[in-house]
C-alpha cells in the first residue's frame, strides 16, 4: 500500500501544488485587495475548487492510466483491485482537500473576523470541501472505465451541470420533498446552508446529510472497485 | 510566382472550410434571428452579425492559425517542406497571408452587410478598426502554433493569450490604448454614422499592427531557427492559470478597496440599510423591516450618532417608505429630525394631497395641512417639490403654497396661490451636451434657492451636476454655465462608463448618487452575491468624473458622504469609511 501511495504521489502531486497555488492565489488577491464582499470572494473560490478539483482528480487517475496503457500493468501487479483503488483514491482526496484547506487558510489569514467570523469561514470551507468530496466520488466512480483522460473530464463536466441542475430542481419544496435534497453533492453547500439565509424554508440537518453524503459515497466506491476488478478480468 | 500561386492554392484548399464554417455562423444564424424577429414582432428585416463577429471573430483567428500551422509541422509534413526548392520564408508567408485573408473575409463579410441592411451603423467602426486585432490574434495563434506544434496545445495557449490582449488593456491603465473599448461607440442613435477616425482609434491600430508585425517576425525566426516550445498537460494547465490569475490581479489592482473602514456596527439580522442621512455628527438609517415582505414593505428608522468612540444606533421607529425617496421630502432646516413630505388621501374619488409632518425620532408622521385636490394640484400629474429656506417652507407646484415654519412642528400657511409651475416643463439631461432647467419665480428666494428647489433629483454641488442615466449606463457630469431669475443652463464636461471589467465586477444597477466635496459617490447594487459596492468620482480637475475610489462590502446599497471628507455607507451593516487615498489627483 505505501508503495502504491507513493506512485500516486510522484504522478499526481503536482496537481496537488497546482490547485493548491491557483485557489491560495485567488484567495489572496481577491481577499487582501476586497475587489468584492469577503462573502462572495469566499463564494467565488469555492465554486473554483468545487468546479475544478473533482474534474482535475478524478480524471488523472484511472483513465489516464488507460490512456497510457499503463492500468494494464498496475491490474497485473499481485495487488487487489480495492487496494489500487484505495490508493488512488486516497490521493484524490488530498488532491481535492488540500487546495480547499490551503484557500481556507489563506481566507482566515487575510480576512478572518473582518467580514464573517472565523467560525463561519470554516464551516463554508468544510461544506464546500466536503461537497468537493462527493463530486470526485460521483466522477470516480463514473469515469473508471473510460479509455481516455479527455473522455472522462467531459463526464465529469456533465455531471456538475446535471447535479447542479438537479439541485435547482430538488431545491423547490413542496413539489419535491424537503429530504430529497440532500443526497445532491451541493446539499451542504446550498441546502443547509443558503436557502436558510433567504428564509425559503427551515435548513437540512448536516449530520442528516453527512450521514447520507457518506452513505452514497461508500456505494459508489464499491461499486467502482466492482468495475475496476471487472477491468482486470478484461485485461 | 508559379511556386508562390501552387502555395496559395494549397493553403486555400486546406483552410476554406473555416471560411464556409464562419460565414455559416457570422451570416446563417443572423438570418435566422433576423426571419425570427419578422415572424415574431414584424419588425423590418436587420441581421446583427456584430455579436457573433465580436465573440467569435478573434477565436476563429486563433483556430485558423493554428490549424495552418501545426497541419504541416507535424509528423515528417515538416522534413518534406523544408526538402522542397522554395524558401522556408516563403512558404510561411503564403501560409499567413492566405489564413489571414480567410479571417478578414469571414469577419468582414458579415460587418458589411449588417451595415447595408441595418439602420444600426456602429458596426462600420468593427470594419475600419477590429481587422487590426484580428491579425494581431492571428498572429499570435501563427506564432504559437510555430513554437508549439501540436493543435490542442498551440490553440490553448494562444487562446490564454487573446485573453490577456482583450483584458490586460482593460485592467492595466498604461496600456489604455490598446483597449477594444476605445475603439467602438454602440451608443449612437440608429440611422446615425459613428465617428470613425479619431486618435484613439488610430492608436489602438498602430498598437495592434506593431503587435501583428512582431509576432510575425518571431514566428518566422521561430522556423528558421527551428525553436520550439515542448507542451504537456503541466505546461497547459500552467500557462492558462497564469493568464486567469494576471487578469484577476491587474483587475484587483485596478477595482480593489482602498477606502479604509474606520469604524463599523452591525445592524440587526435581516435589517440591511437602504438609505442614511447624517450631517456628519447626527442623523438616521432607514432598514426595512424583519416582517417585511413583497407585498407590504414595512420600514425602519434608528437614528445615529457619530462620536469618538463609535457609531450610536438608536431604537427603532417603524415609517413610512417613502422616507427613501429623498427628493420628495424636505427636513426643517435646524432640526434633522423633523421632515416635511407631500402625501395623497385618496378616501373621495378626486384625491387629496396633505403636507405632512414628520417627527423621525418618535415614529410620529401626521397630515398637518391640507394642500388641495391632487388634479387641482397637479394638473400634469406631476407631484408638487417642498423647499425650506429659514423659517419658510415653500409648496411649488401648479399651486405655490408659503408656510412659516417657525414653529416646525405646527406650519402655518402664509399664502396659497395659482403658480402653473409644472416639473413636466422642466429640462431633462438625459445625457444631452447642454440642458436648460426652467425655475419657478419664487418670490424671496435667490436664483440659486429656486435652482435648488427644483434640482433635488439630480446630485447638484457649488456649479457641478452630476446624473447617471440608465441608457448607456454612463455617468456625466454638468458645469452650471448660466443662472437667470428664470432658466439655468448646464454644459457637459465630463463622462464616465464602466468598462467591461466595472460592469463585470458589478457597475451595472446604480442605486444612490451622492455629491460632497467634489467627490461623486455612486452606489452599486447587483444583488447582494453580484459585488454589490461603491464607486467615488473626482469631478474636479481637468479630466472630471475620474475613478478614484472602490469599496466593497456584504450588501451595501447605500452611500452618505460626511462634510469631512469620511463617508458612511450602509449595507448588512453600517461602515464609517475614510477618503479615497488618491483624492485631488489628476
Amino acid at each position: 500500500m505505501p508503495n502504491l501511495l507513493w506512485k500516486e504521489w510522484h504522478e499526481q502531486s503536482w496537481k496537488l501544488g497546482f490547485g493548491c497555488v491557483v485557489l491560495g492565489a485567488l484567495a489572496l488577491i481577491g481577499l487582501h485587495s476586497r475587489i468584492v464582499a469577503d462573502e462572495t470572494m469566499m463564494m467565488w473560490v469555492s465554486f473554483l475548487g468545487l468546479t475544478m478539483l473533482p474534474v482535475l482528480s478524478s480524471t488523472g487517475l484511472v483513465p489516464a492510466e488507460r490512456g497510457e496503457g499503463s492500468l494494464e500493468s498496475l491490474l497485473a501487479l499481485p495487488v487487489k483491485p480495492s487496494r489500487i483503488l484505495a490508493a488512488k483514491t486516497a490521493m484524490g482526496i488530498a488532491l481535492c482537500v488540500g487546495p480547499m484547506l490551503v484557500a481556507a487558510v489563506v481566507s482566515l489569514l487575510a480576512a478572518g473576523g473582518r467580514e464573517k467570523p472565523d467560525s463561519a469561514i470554516i464551516a463554508f470551507y468544510a461544506s464546500s470541501t466536503v461537497a468537493t468530496l462527493s463530486l470526485f466520488i460521483w466522477m470516480l466512480a463514473l469515469t473508471i472505465q473510460l479509455p481516455s483522460e479527455a473522455r472522462s473530464a467531459l463526464l465529469g463536466v456533465g455531471l456538475l451541470v446535471f447535479w447542479m441542475l438537479a439541485t435547482a430542481a430538488l431545491a423547490f419544496p413542496p413539489s419535491v420533498p424537503r429530504l430529497a435534497l440532500a443526497i445532491s453533492p451541493f446539499a451542504l453547500v446550498y441546502g443547509t446552508a443558503q436557502q436558510a439565509v433567504e428564509g425559503q424554508s427551515a435548513p437540512l440537518p448536516v449530520p442528516l446529510v453527512l450521514a447520507v453524503q457518506v452513505g452514497i459515497a461508500l456505494a459508489l466506491w464499491i461499486w467502482a472497485s466492482k468495475r475496476l476488478s471487472n477491468l482486470e478480468g478484461q485485461t | 510566382m508559379k511556386q508562390l500561386t501552387a502555395l496559395v492554392w494549397k493553403e486555400w484548399r486546406e483552410d476554406r472550410a473555416f471560411l464556409w464554417i464562419a460565414l455559416g455562423v457570422f451570416v446563417g444564424l443572423p438570418i435566422v434571428g433576423g426571419l425570427e424577429e419578422i415572424v415574431q414582432y414584424s419588425y423590418r428585416f436587420e441581421i446583427s452579425a456584430s455579436p457573433w463577429v465580436l465573440g467569435f471573430g478573434g477565436v476563429l483567428a486563433v483556430f485558423v492559425a493554428v490549424g495552418a500551422t501545426c497541419r504541416d509541422f507535424s509528423g515528417h509534413l515538416e522534413d518534406f517542406w523544408r526538402s522542397q526548392p522554395v524558401g522556408i520564408t516563403r512558404w510561411l508567408l503564403a501560409k499567413y497571408l492566405v489564413g489571414l485573408a480567410i479571417v478578414l473575409v469571414a469577419c468582414v463579410l458579415p460587418l458589411a452587410i449588417e451595415v447595408s441592411i441595418d439602420r444600426d451603423k456602429s458596426a462600420i467602426l468593427l470594419i475600419a478598426w477590429f481587422p487590426f486585432l484580428w491579425a494581431a490574434l492571428y498572429g499570435i495563434g501563427f506564432l504559437a502554433g510555430c513554437l508549439v506544434r501540436r493543435t490542442s496545445h498551440a490553440a490553448m495557449l494562444a487562446l490564454a493569450a487573446m485573453l490577456l490582449v482583450y483584458f490586460l488593456p482593460v485592467v492595466i491603465p498604461p496600456l489604455q490604448w490598446l483597449n477594444v473599448g476605445a475603439v467602438t461607440d454602440f451608443s449612437i442613435l440608429l440611422g446615425q454614422w459613428p465617428r470613425v477616425l479619431g486618435p484613439a482609434q488610430l492608436a489602438f491600430a498602430a498598437g495592434m499592427l506593431g503587435l501583428a508585425i512582431t509576432v510575425l517576425a518571431l514566428a518566422l525566426l521561430a522556423v528558421h531557427f527551428d525553436w520550439r516550445i515542448g507542451s504537456g498537460r503541466k505546461m497547459m494547465y500552467a500557462s492558462i492559470s497564469a493568464a486567469i490569475l494576471i487578469l484577476f490581479a491587474s483587475a484587483a489592482f485596478q477595482l480593489g478597496t482602498n477606502m479604509p473602514i474606520l469604524r463599523q456596527i452591525d445592524m440587526p439580522k435581516g435589517e440591511p440599510i437602504w438609505w442614511i442621512r447624517c450631517n456628519g455628527n447626527d442623523g438616521y438609517v432607514i432598514s426595512p423591516r424583519p416582517d417585511s415582505t413583497y407585498l407590504e414593505s414595512t420600514f425602519n428608522l434608528r437614528t445615529i450618532k457619530l462620536t469618538e468612540s463609535g457609531i450610536e444606533l438608536g431604537s427603532p421607529v417603524r415609517v413610512s417608505p417613502q422616507l427613501l425617496w429623498g427628493w420628495y421630502l424636505e427636513h426643517a432646516p435646524g432640526h434633522p429630525n423633523t421632515v416635511y413630505r407631500v402625501t395623497e388621501t385618496d378616501k373621495d374619488e378626486t384625491g387629496t394631497l396633505w403636507l405632512n409632518v414628520a417627527q423621525l425620532d418618535k415614529g410620529t408622521d401626521k397630515p398637518a395641512i391640507r394642500l388641495g385636490e391632487y388634479e387641482q394640484y397637479s394638473p400634469n400629474a406631476s407631484w408638487p417639490h417642498l423647499y425650506a429656506s429659514g423659517d419658510r417652507l415653500y409648496v411649488i407646484g401648479a399651486r405655490l403654497m408659503t408656510l412659516d415654519i417657525s414653529k416646525p412642528l405646527t406650519p402655518h400657511v402664509i399664502s396659497n396661490v395659482p403658480f402653473g409651475y409644472s416639473y413636466d416643463d422642466r429640462g431633462f439631461a438625459f445625457g444631452n451636451d447642454t440642458f436648460t432647467e426652467i425655475l419657478p419665480p419664487v418670490p424671496n428666494l435667490s436664483q440659486r434657492q429656486r435652482l435648488q428647489a427644483v434640482i433635488k433629483p439630480f446630485c447638484f454641488e457649488g456649479d457641478i451636476l452630476c446624473e447617471w442615466p440608465w441608457r448607456g449606463n454612463t455617468a456625466i457630469a454638468y458645469r452650471l454655465t448660466q443662472l437667470t431669475d428664470t432658466k439655468a443652463v448646464f454644459k457637459t464636461i465630463g463622462q464616465y462608463k464602466p468598462t467591461l471589467l466595472e460592469e463585470i465586477f458589478g457597475a451595472s444597477n446604480r442605486l444612490n448618487m451622492e455629491l460632497q466635496n467634489g467627490l461623486l459617490y455612486v452606489s452599486q447594487y447587483p444583488g447582494n452575491t453580484e459585488n454589490p459596492h461603491i464607486d467615488v468620482f473626482d469631478t474636479r480637475g481637468p479630466h472630471p468624473l475620474r475613478l478614484i475610489g472602490h469599496f466593497a462590502a456584504p450588501g451595501v446599497r447605500t452611500v452618505c458622504p460626511l462634510p469631512d471628507g469620511r463617508a458612511l455607507v450602509g449595507g448588512d451593516k453600517l461602515w464609517l469609511v475614510g477618503p479615497p487615498p488618491h483624492k485631488g489627483r489628476d
